[in-house]
């Protein structure tokens, strides 16, 4: 047997049918429409949800899956005084509701009171499927927690993405099939 | 303005966040805030996510993904924790005035000569006996205040 593309798919000599990209199994993207974004002055456990950096991946398709989060953001300090910010992503399942799956610290990306300053708060996230729920819907966030002052993210100062206005910040995932992945070391959680 | 490198940012005026956090801070109320520092309309700042820092549970709670001492605008207004948006306004129109009459002043920056061609000015200005009065005729003196007068 021949192997033949179809409407849904690659179909293999062995009859077997591969719907999408080997090794990828979904891709979604979104950018939060919080020009200027701050995520107040709290510290510590503070974290704030950047409005709309939502992404709802649906029912993982392998419970060993891993999603990849890539965030990215472009930072202005106010004024003077050092600031700082960082990204955290949280994971849901109806079952687990929003939990912090990992964070970069809130002064990860920081000026320390070196006058006007503009740079980029990026990040790039492994997250697995919930180990215990891996058969509910999977969503994502992104959450930013400032350090000393109104640190701002999302600035208007140029375009990499248009949604209602120019906001320089993008949130995207891929959950990646088990098989195409070799994690090393690290941990599910 | 309390803040007054506001008034030298060269690529932006002041927001309405340098406004609120201000007049939160002149407030003495222990208040943070999350939403957009360049909102513009009370429908926005009626959105604003509020974090009660005096809260006695500031616990996280995961089902809605939010801290329990986060409150909504409506509920610190009626509290009188927060000021109101035209309060707001008011403060950000005066801000913005005040970085508007510093355009001259900002421009100098950039023709200023460097700070040790400027040192060196004056040494040579000392150097000369050029003191007093007469320092006024020293490139230190002109140089700077052309500049000055260039950019008012």
């Amino acid at each position: 047997m021949a192997t033949t593309l179809g409407p849904n798919g690659v179909t293999y000599g062995s009859g077997a049918l591969q719907e999408h990209f080997e090794g990828i199994v979904k891709v979604a993207f979104t950018s939060s429409d919080s020009l200027n974004h701050s995520s107040g002055s709290g510290f510590g456990n503070q974290w704030q949800y950047v409005n709309n950096t939502e992404i709802n991946m649906g029912v993982p398709e392998n419970a060993n899956n891993w999603y990849r989060v890539r965030w990215q953001t472009i930072c202005d300090d106010q004024g003077s005084g050092g600031q700082g910010t960082g990204a955290a992503l949280y994971r849901w399942t109806p079952s687990s509701g929003w939990n912090r799956m990992a964070d970069q610290g809130h002064h990860s990306a920081m000026e320390n009171d070196v006058g006007d300053l503009y740079w980029m708060c990026k990040c790039d996230y492994l997250c697995p499927v919930h180990p215990s729920y891996p058969t509910e819907e999977h969503r994502f966030r992104i959450y930013h927690a400032n350090w000393n002052g109104p640190c701002r993210i999302n600035c208007g100062i140029g375009g990499d993405l248009r949604r209602n206005g120019w906001n320089n910040n993008i949130l995207e995932i891929w959950e990646i099939a088990t098989g195409a992945i070799d994690s090393g070391l690290l941990t599910r959680y | 303005m309390h803040d007054i490198s506001l008034r030298f940012d060269m690529n932006k005026a002041p927001f309405l966040g340098h406004a609120l956090d201000e007049l939160i801070a002149e407030s003495g109320n222990n208040i943070g805030w999350s939403g957009s520092y360049s909102a513009t309309t009370e429908e926005e700042y009626n959105e604003f996510r509020w974090m009660d820092h005096d809260a006695a549970d500031k616990s996280y709670d995961p089902l809605t993904g939010f801290s329990r001492a986060q409150r909504t605008t409506e509920q610190l207004l009626t509290e009188g924790r927060i000021p109101t948006f035209a309060e707001v306004k008011t403060r950000w129109d005066a801000l913005v005035a005040e970085y508007d009459s510093y355009a001259g002043k900002r421009e100098r920056v950039s023709h200023y000569p460097a700070i040790t061609d400027q040192l060196d000015m004056l040494f040579h200005a000392i150097d000369d006996g050029k003191l007093g009065e007469t320092a006024k005729t020293s490139e230190f003196y002109t140089t700077i205040k052309t500049i000055k007068d260039t950019y008012q």
